[in-house]
C-alpha cells in the first residue's frame, strides 16, 4: 500500500471537484511565511506525516502572524510527530467550522466491494467509533460495476438528521467526487475527516489516500516511488531497487523490507543477522516467532508469494544476499499452491551466480524448506544442481515444521561458527 | 537476432540468448523440453534442429515467456550450455558500490 501525504492527497482531491482549503506544502521558514503571506492570516501549520490524530500530538497549530508562524515552524522543522519525522509542513487557510462530518471509502473484504462509510457526528476517534457505537455510522456498499449515483449518496444520508437538503446534496456530490477518485487511482482507502460545514459550504480539512501497491505501475501520474511502508524512516536504496522487481510484471509479487538495516539494532541487542525469505506473510511471522527466541534475527522481511515467475526469485534472492553482515539464509514456503520448482530455480540461478567457483554452494548456513505444489521437483532440481550437496546447506520439504527449520538453521549456523573459530 | 543467435525479451525486463550453433549439436534439446512443459515458447525447429519461437516476440515479451528460467538451467545441466539468461536489477551497481561493508558472497569461504 502506498499512502500520500495529507498535501498530495488534497491536490488530488482538487482535481476531482473536492474543494479543499487554500494551501502550500513548505521545507523551510522562507517558504512558510511566502505561502502564510499569499493565503493570509490566520493560517494552520499542519505536520506532514503518515499518522492520524496529529492534532493531539502537536502536530496541528493555528498561527495568526508571521512571529507565530516563525516560532512554530522552526518547532515542528525537522522534528517528529508521533514518532514519524516531519520533513514537510502544509500551511493553509483557517477555516470556521460549524459541523464536522466523516465520510471515507474503502474495500469491505466480508462483501469484496467498496463500502462508503459516513459519520455524521464527525470524525475524532472514529475506529473507536466504529467499535463502541456502530449505528451512527451510515454505509453503502457499492456495486462495482454500477458504481455510485447521487440518489445512491442521497439515500445514504436520508437519516442524518439537523441537515438541510442542500447540504445533504453537497455531501452527495463529494461523495460521488471521491468514489470517482477512488476508483480511477486504484485505492484501499480514500477519507476526509473532516469534511467541515462552513458558511460557505463544504471543504475537505484533511485528505487521506491510500494506493493499492499492486496498482503503483499504472499510477504514473501519482510519482509513487514505493509500495512498501517502511515505518519511520525513507525507503533504503535496496528496499527502492527490490521494489522495481514487480513494477512491470504482474505474475507474484516480491515484497522485501529491511527490518535493521544498518545492522545496528542486531548489534546491539547481540543477536545473529541472517537474511530471509518466506512464501506466505502469514508462515514469515511463524518462521521468526521459531528463530527470534533462539537468537537469530532477520535483517530484512520479505514475502515472496501469489506464484511468482522465476526470474523474481532470482532478482530478490541476489537482493538478500547482498546485505552486509548476514551469518546465513532462510527460506521457508508456506503449504502452498504456488509453483516451488520455479520458485527453487530462481534461488538456483542466484545462488550459481553468487558462488561460481562452488557451483552455487554458499558460504554461509542456508536452509531452504519447500512445502507446498511442486516441492519435490524444486528438492530435485538443488540436488541435480549440487546445492543441497553444500557443506552449508539443509533442503527440507513438506514434512518440514518451522521449528524443524529453525533447530536445522540453528545447528548449521552452531557448526559454521566452529569452523570459522567465532565465539558464541 | 541472427541465424546463430536466438534473442528475445521478457517480461520483467531481461533478455534471453541461445547460441544456435552449440545447439545443433545437443542431443537433448532440454531447453525446449523444459519450456514445453511450461507452456513457454521454445519450439524445435525441425529443418534446422534447434530451438525456435512459437510466438512473436511481442507476444513472448507481453508475458508468453513465463521465465522459469528451466532453458538456461536445464541446458547448463544437460545440453551444452548455450542458454544465457540476463535479468538485470535497476541501481544494483549503485547500491553494491555504496557499500562500506563487503557482502558475505565475497568473502573467503
Amino acid at each position: 500500500m502506498a499512502r500520500l501525504l495529507e498535501y498530495q492527497g488534497k491536490e488530488i482531491f482538487r482535481r476531482f471537484k473536492i474543494p479543499t482549503p487554500d494551501g502550500r506544502a513548505v521545507r523551510s521558514i522562507a517558504e512558510a511565511q511566502e505561502a502564510a503571506r499569499e493565503i493570509g492570516y490566520p493560517v494552520v501549520v499542519k505536520a506532514q506525516v503518515y499518522s492520524g490524530k496529529r492534532g493531539k500530538a502537536g502536530g496541528v497549530r493555528v498561527v495568526s502572524d508571521e512571529t507565530e508562524l516563525t516560532a512554530a515552524v522552526s518547532e515542528m522543522l525537522p522534528s517528529r510527530v508521533r514518532g514519524l519525522p516531519v520533513d514537510a509542513l502544509l500551511i493553509e487557510q483557517k477555516i470556521e467550522v460549524r459541523q464536522e462530518i466523516y465520510v471515507g471509502i474503502t474495500a469491505d473484504p466480508s462483501t469484496r466491494s467498496p463500502v462508503v462509510v459516513v459519520c455524521a457526528d464527525g470524525g475524532v476517534d472514529i475506529e473507536e467509533v466504529a467499535q463502541t457505537n456502530p449505528e451512527v455510522l451510515l454505509k453503502l456498499h457499492v456495486d462495482i460495476l454500477r458504481g455510485v449515483y447521487i440518489y445512491d449518496a442521497l439515500n445514504l444520508l436520508r437519516p442524518v438528521p439537523g441537515m438541510t437538503s442542500r447540504e445533504k446534496l453537497g455531501i452527495a456530490r463529494i461523495l460521488c467526487h471521491l468514489y470517482a477518485l477512488y476508483r480511477k487511482h486504484d485505492c484501499k482507502l480514500v477519507e476526509i475527516n473532516p469534511l467541515a460545514l462552513t458558511a460557505d459550504g463544504l471543504i475537505a480539512l484533511d485528505a487521506r489516500v491510500d494506493v493499492d501497491g499492486d496498482a503503483i505501475s499504472r499510477q504514473t501520474e501519482l510519482n509513487i516511488e514505493m509500495a512498501e511502508e517502511a515505518g519511520d524512516r525513507s525507503a533504503t536504496l535496496l528496499e527502492q531497487i527490490a521494489g522495481t522487481i514487480d513494477r512491470q510484471d504482474h505474475r507474484g509479487t516480491v515484497h522485501f523490507v529491511q527490518i535493521d538495516p544498518d545492522l545496528s539494532y542486531t548489534r546491539e541487542h547481540n543477536r545473529i543477522p541472517f537474511g530471509f525469505d518466506c512464501v506466505g506473510a502469514g508462515a514469515s511471522l511463524t518462521m521468526m516467532d521459531e528463530l527470534v527466541p533462539l537468537g537469530f534475527y532477520p535483517v530484512n522481511f520479505c514475502d515472496s508469494s501469489g506464484n511468482p515467475v522465476g526470474s523474481k526469485l532470482y532478482r530478490i534472492t541476489r537482493v538478500i544476499f547482498s546485505q552486509p553482515g548476514i551469518e546465513g539464509y532462510v527460506f521457508v514456503s508456506c503449504i502452498s499452491s504456488q509453483q516451488l520448482d520455479n520458485t527453487a530455480r530462481g534461488i538456483i540461478k542466484a545462488l550459481k551466480e553468487l558462488y561460481p567457483e562452488t557451483g552455487g554452494q554458499p558460504n554461509i548456513p542456508t536452509v531452504l524448506a519447500f512445502r507446498g505444489a511442486w516441492d519435490e521437483d524444486a528438492i530435485k532440481h538443488l540436488a541435480d544442481h549440487g546445492i543441497s550437496a553444500g557443506r552449508w546447506v539443509r533442503v527440507m520439504g513438506r514434512d518440514a515444521t518451522e521449528q524443524d527449520v529453525a533447530e536445522a538453521f540453528r545447528t548449521l549456523h552452531e557448526e559454521w561458527k566452529a569452523e570459522r573459530g567465532i565465539a558464541a | 537476432m541472427t541465424d546463430n543467435i536466438l534473442e528475445f525479451k521478457v517480461r520483467s525486463g531481461g533478455t534471453i540468448t541461445i547460441a544456435l550453433d552449440r545447439c545443433v549439436e545437443c542431443e537433448t534439446k532440454a531447453c525446449i523440453e523444459v519450456c514445453q512443459a511450461q507452456g513457454g515458447p521454445l519450439v524445435l525447429d525441425d529443418e534446422r534442429g534447434v530451438p525456435s519461437l512459437r510466438w512473436s516476440l511481442a507476444e513472448i515479451e507481453r508475458g508468453g515467456c513465463v521465465e522459469c528460467l528451466g532453458c538456461e538451467l536445464d541446458c547448463d545441466l544437460y545440453g551444452r550450455q548455450a542458454v544465457t539468461i540476463m535479468l538485470p536489477l535497476e541501481r544494483f551497481d549503485e547500491y553494491l558500490d555504496s557499500l562500506t561493508e563487503s557482502v558475505v558472497y565475497e568473502h573467503k569461504r
